[in-house]
C-alpha cells in the first residue's frame, strides 16, 4: 500500500518537475537525480524490480477484494436505513476505480468481476431470495451496465496509469544516464562546459572549475567571457566573444586561448567551441572545451628560442667562418677524385678569388681550376700523399683569381674519419700567403746579400794576405812571415762569424735548406778528424770508429759543420788536456757520434742553456770566447733538420761528451 | 798562353784573381760592366770565364745563359762566383761548367781554373 501511495506521490513530483524543467529550462537538478540511488549492481537490480512487482500485485489484489467486501459490508450496514439496490454498485464502483488506479486495469477488472460474482451469488440471490436471472430485470440491466462501466473505467484508468508508469522510467532512465554522462565528464582532463547561443555558461565539467578553485555558482548563468577565467583582459575578452560569435552562426571555432587560473596565473588552452543542433538543425547550444596546452607551448616556444638561438649562433660561426682571412673547407673522399664531394667552403674563397658564389657552385672542376696550372699535379699528388699518410699535413702553391692575378696559399688540412677509423675525407684551411712568400724571398734576397757584400771584401783580403805570404816564403822574412800568420788567424775567425751569422738568419728564416745524400757517416768522421787534427798542435784527437758503414741520408757539409763545431768546442773547452776522444758507431737504427773533452765541462745551472742561442758557458778567465755563442745552436737546428738527436753529459771540472744521433738509412 | 777572362764588379777580386792567375802564367782580362761583356769576349776569346752571379745589370746567371746559347762562345769554360751556399744549383741552372764558392783559397783558385783549362785541350 505504501509503495502505491509512494508510486502516486512519485507520479505527482514527477509531474511538478517536469514544469519545473520547463519553466527553468536549463539547470539539471542534482536533488532530483539523488532520490534515485544509482544501483550498482544490475542483478540486484533486475530481482528487487521482479519481487517489488510481485508484492505490489498481490496487495493490490488484495486492496481488490478488501474494497469489495467493504463495499458489500456498506451495502448490507446500510440497507436497514436506505435501502437501494443501486447502492451496492455505487460503492462497488468506488472500490474498482481505487484499485485500478493503484493496480492498472488488470485488478481493476479484476474487482468489477468480482462484485458482479458477489453481487449476483451474496447479494441478489441470499437477500432478496430471487434467482438473479428470475428478479427484477432492472437489476440485470443495473448489472450489466455496471459491468460495462467497471471495465471500461479499469482499461482507462490502466491505460493512463501505464502511460504515467512509462514516463516515470524513461525520467528514471534518463536521469541515470545525465548521472553517467556527468561522471564521465567530471573525469575528464579536458575542460568541457555548455553555453547557451548567446555565450552564457549553464554547465561545466569539475576539471573547468577545479583549475581556477571556482565553484559553480561562481560561474553558471555568467557570460563565458565575463567569467573568472576570462575577464582579465580586454584582448582575450574581445577574442573569446567573437569566437563565441563565429560558432553561434554554426562553425567550429578552434584557437590558443590564454586562461586565467589564479593571481597571475595562466594557462593556455587548445579551445574549441562547437556548436549543437537539434533534430530540426537549429543550433541549441555550444560546447567550449579546452585542453592546457601551456607546457606543450612552452616547449614549442622554448624550442623555437632554442632554434632562433641556434639559427643566431649558426648564422655568426658562418659570419666568423666566412670573414675570417682564410678559406675553411671539407672535401669527403679522396681529393682531386670525380666522387668527391665539396661539403662546406666558406664564403671567403670569393673574396680571395673575386669570384660569385653561384659561378663556383656548379662548377665540378672548380677547385682544380684554381690552381696555377704548373701546381696542378704536384697540388694533386702532395694532397693524395697527405691523404694516405693518416695525419694531414700541409701544401703550399698557386691560385689564380678571376682577374688573373697570382697568389700563393698554403693549405692545412686535417683527415677526417668515420666510426671505424677510416679515412673518408679531408678538412682544411687555406690561407693566402703571398704577403709572407715575399717576405720569405726578400729574407733570402738578404742573406744572399749579406753573403756576397761580407764574403766578397773578405775573399779580396784573404787571397792578398796568400799572395803576400808565397812572397814573403820566397824572401824568407821570418818577421813578416809572423804577422801574415796572425792575420790568416784572424781571417780564419772572421769566416767562422760570417758563415755563422749567415746560418743563423737562415734558421731565423726558416730556410737552413739541406742538400742530402747518401753518407757514411764513420767515413765523414775519419775525414773530418783528420782534416782538423791538421790544425791543432795542442790536443791529439783519438778517434774510436768501427769499419763497417753507417749510412744515413745527410747534408755532408751540414753534418760536418756539427762535428768540426764540436771538436773545435772540446779543443777549446779544455786548454790544459792534451786529447779529444770522438767515436762515430752504429747503434741499432742509429750513428751516434760523440766528442768526448777532459776540460772545464758545464756548470749544471747552466747546463739547460746551453743549446740556446747566443749562449756562452761562463768561463774562467784563463779561457779566451770566441765568437757569438751559435755553434750550439746552429749543430742543435741541423741535427734537428735531419730528425737525429743531440745531447750531452758534463762534469763541471772534470770534462764534457757532446752527442748526436742520427737515423741510419734503411 | 791560356786566356782567362773576369767579369766581376768589385775591383778588388779582379785585382786578386788577376795577379793570381797571372802569377801562374795565364793571359788574364777582365770586365766590370755588363754592356761589355760580349764586346770583350769576341776581343779577346777567352779559353776560360770566371763569373760572378752578382753582377749589376742583367746579372750572372742572364751572361752565363746568353754564353751558353751563343754557337760561338759555348765552349768557353764557365766558372761561376759567388757567396752563396747553392751555388752549384745556381751553375747547374744557367748551365755554367763549374763554380767557386768565396772566400776561396788561392790554391783553390788556381787548381779550379787550372782543372778546367786542361779539359779544353
Amino acid at each position: 500500500m505504501t509503495k502505491s501511495l509512494r508510486s502516486l506521490y512519485l507520479t505527482v513530483i514527477n509531474w511538478i518537475n517536469k514544469v519545473k524543467f520547463v519553466i527553468s529550462g536549463e539547470r539539471r537538478n542534482y536533488v532530483y537525480s539523488n532520490i534515485f540511488p544509482v544501483l550498482r549492481n544490475r542483478r540486484t537490480d533486475v530481482f528487487e524490480q521482479i519481487s517489488a512487482k510481485v508484492r505490489d500485485r498481490g496487495v493490490i489484489y488484495a486492496m481488490g477484494i478488501g474494497l469489495v467486501l467493504l463495499a458489500f459490508l456498506a451495502k448490507i450496514w446500510l440497507d436497514p436505513i436506505f435501502r437501494q439496490d443501486e447502492t451496492v454498485f455505487l460503492l462497488s464502483f468506488v472500490a474498482v476505480v481505487i484499485t485500478s488506479l493503484s493496480g492498472g486495469a488488470k485488478p481493476g477488472i479484476f474487482t468489477t468481476l468480482l462484485v458482479a460474482i458477489g453481487a449476483i451469488y451474496m447479494y441478489f440471490t441470499t437477500n432478496t431470495g430471487k434467482n438473479f436471472w428470475e428478479g427484477a430485470y432492472l437489476n440485470q440491466i443495473r448489472m450489466f451496465t455496471f459491468l460495462f462501466e467497471g471495465v471500461f473505467v479499469s482499461l482507462l484508468i490502466g491505460r493512463l496509469k501505464e502511460s504515467e508508469e512509462r514516463a516515470v522510467l524513461k525520467s528514471k532512465l534518463l536521469i541515470n544516464s545525465e548521472k553517467h554522462l556527468r561522471n564521465v565528464l567530471n573525469s575528464l582532463y579536458a575542460f568541457v562546459g555548455v553555453m547557451t547561443i548567446n555565450g552564457i555558461l549553464i554547465e561545466c565539467n569539475n576539471a573547468m572549475l577545479d583549475v581556477a578553485a571556482l565553484d559553480a555558482d561562481d560561474v553558471l548563468g555568467k557570460p563565458l567571457d565575463k567569467t573568472y577565467w576570462w575577464n582579465f583582459a580586454p584582448s582575450s575578452k574581445k577574442k573569446l566573444v567573437k569566437a563565441i560569435k563565429k560558432a553561434a552562426l554554426g562553425n567550429l571555432v578552434r584557437y590558443d586561448a590564454k586562461m586565467r587560473i589564479g593571481k597571475h596565473k595562466y594557462i593556455v588552452v587548445d579551445l574549441t567551441i562547437a556548436p549543437i543542433r537539434n533534430d530540426e538543425g537549429k543550433i541549441i547550444y555550444l560546447i567550449p572545451s579546452g585542453v592546457d596546452v601551456t607546457q606543450k607551448m612552452k616547449v614549442i616556444n622554448d624550442n623555437k628560442k632554442l632554434y632562433s638561438e641556434l639559427d643566431d649562433e649558426k648564422r655568426r660561426l658562418e659570419h666568423i667562418v666566412g670573414n675570417t682571412p682564410g678559406v675553411v673547407w671539407e672535401v669527403m673522399g679522396k681529393p682531386f677524385r670525380k666522387n668527391q664531394e665539396l661539403t662546406y667552403i666558406s664564403d671567403y674563397i670569393d673574396i680571395i678569388l673575386g669570384c660569385k658564389k653561384e659561378e663556383r657552385i656548379n662548377d665540378k672542376d672548380f677547385w682544380l681550376r684554381i690552381i696555377h696550372p704548373e701546381d696542378r699535379d704536384r697540388v694533386i699528388r702532395e694532397s693524395e700523399i697527405i691523404y694516405n699518410s693518416g695525419e694531414g699535413g700541409s701544401s703550399r702553391y698557386r691560385w689564380v683569381t678571376k682577374k688573373g692575378k697570382i697568389i700563393w696559399v698554403e693549405t692545412r688540412m686535417v683527415l677526417i674519419k668515420d666510426f671505424r677509423g677510416t679515412i673518408v675525407g679531408t678538412r682544411g684551411v687555406t690561407v693566402d700567403i703571398t704577403d709572407r712568400i715575399s717576405l720569405e724571398q726578400r729574407k733570402d734576397e738578404f742573406t744572399s746579400i749579406a753573403s756576397h757584400e761580407l764574403k766578397t771584401p773578405l775573399t779580396t783580403i784573404k787571397a792578398f794576405t796568400q799572395i803576400l805570404e808565397k812572397k814573403l816564403e820566397k824572401t824568407g822574412d821570418k818577421e813578416l812571415l809572423g804577422y801574415i800568420g796572425k792575420m790568416n788567424n784572424y781571417i780564419g775567425r772572421l769566416t767562422k762569424i760570417i758563415y755563422d751569422f749567415l746560418d743563423f738568419s737562415k734558421i731565423q728564416a726558416g730556410r737552413l735548406d739541406l742538400f742530402r745524400e747518401d753518407c757514411d757517416m764513420i767515413d765523414l768522421t775519419k775525414e773530418v778528424v783528420e782534416d782538423l787534427q791538421s790544425t791543432t798542435e795542442t790536443h791529439k784527437i783519438l778517434l774510436k770508429a768501427d769499419d763497417t758503414k753507417a749510412i744515413s741520408f745527410a747534408d755532408r757539409n751540414r753534418i760536418s759543420q756539427v762535428l768540426i763545431n764540436l771538436i773545435t768546442n772540446a779543443i777549446k773547452y779544455s786548454p790544459e788536456a792534451d786529447k779529444i776522444e770522438v767515436s762515430a758507431r752504429r747503434e741499432g737504427d742509429e750513428v751516434i757520434v760523440w766528442v768526448k773533452d777532459y776540460g772545464v765541462g758545464i756548470p749544471k745551472e747552466n747546463q739547460s742553456k746551453i743549446f740556446d742561442r747566443f749562449y756562452r758557458v761562463n768561463q774562467p778567465k784563463k779561457i779566451k770566447i770566441e765568437g757569438f755563442g751559435l755553434g750550439l745552436y746552429i749543430s742543435w737546428e741541423i741535427v734537428q733538420r735531419h730528425k737525429g738527436r743531440i745531447w750531452f753529459d758534463s762534469i763541471e771540472g772534470e770534462g764534457s761528451t757532446f752527442y748526436f744521433a742520427l737515423p741510419i738509412k734503411k | 798562353m791560356k786566356k782567362v777572362l773576369i767579369i766581376d764588379d768589385d775591383a778588388g777580386i779582379i785585382d786578386v784573381i788577376t795577379i793570381i792567375l797571372e802569377s801562374d802564367g795565364y793571359d788574364v782580362r777582365s770586365v766590370d760592366d755588363d754592356s761589355k761583356v760580349f764586346e770583350t769576349i769576341e776581343e779577346f776569346e777567352p779559353d776560360l770565364i770566371l763569373l760572378d752571379i752578382w753582377m749589376p745589370g742583367m746579372g750572372g746567371k742572364e751572361i752565363c745563359k746568353r754564353i751558353k746559347n751563343n754557337d760561338r762562345y759555348r765552349n768557353i769554360k764557365t766558372i761561376m762566383v759567388s757567396a752563396s751556399v747553392d751555388i752549384e744549383k745556381v751553375a747547374d741552372d744557367c748551365g755554367a761548367d763549374g763554380c767557386l764558392e768565396k772566400p776561396f783559397e788561392m790554391d783553390g783558385l788556381l787548381a779550379t781554373v787550372k782543372g778546367y783549362i786542361e779539359e779544353t785541350r
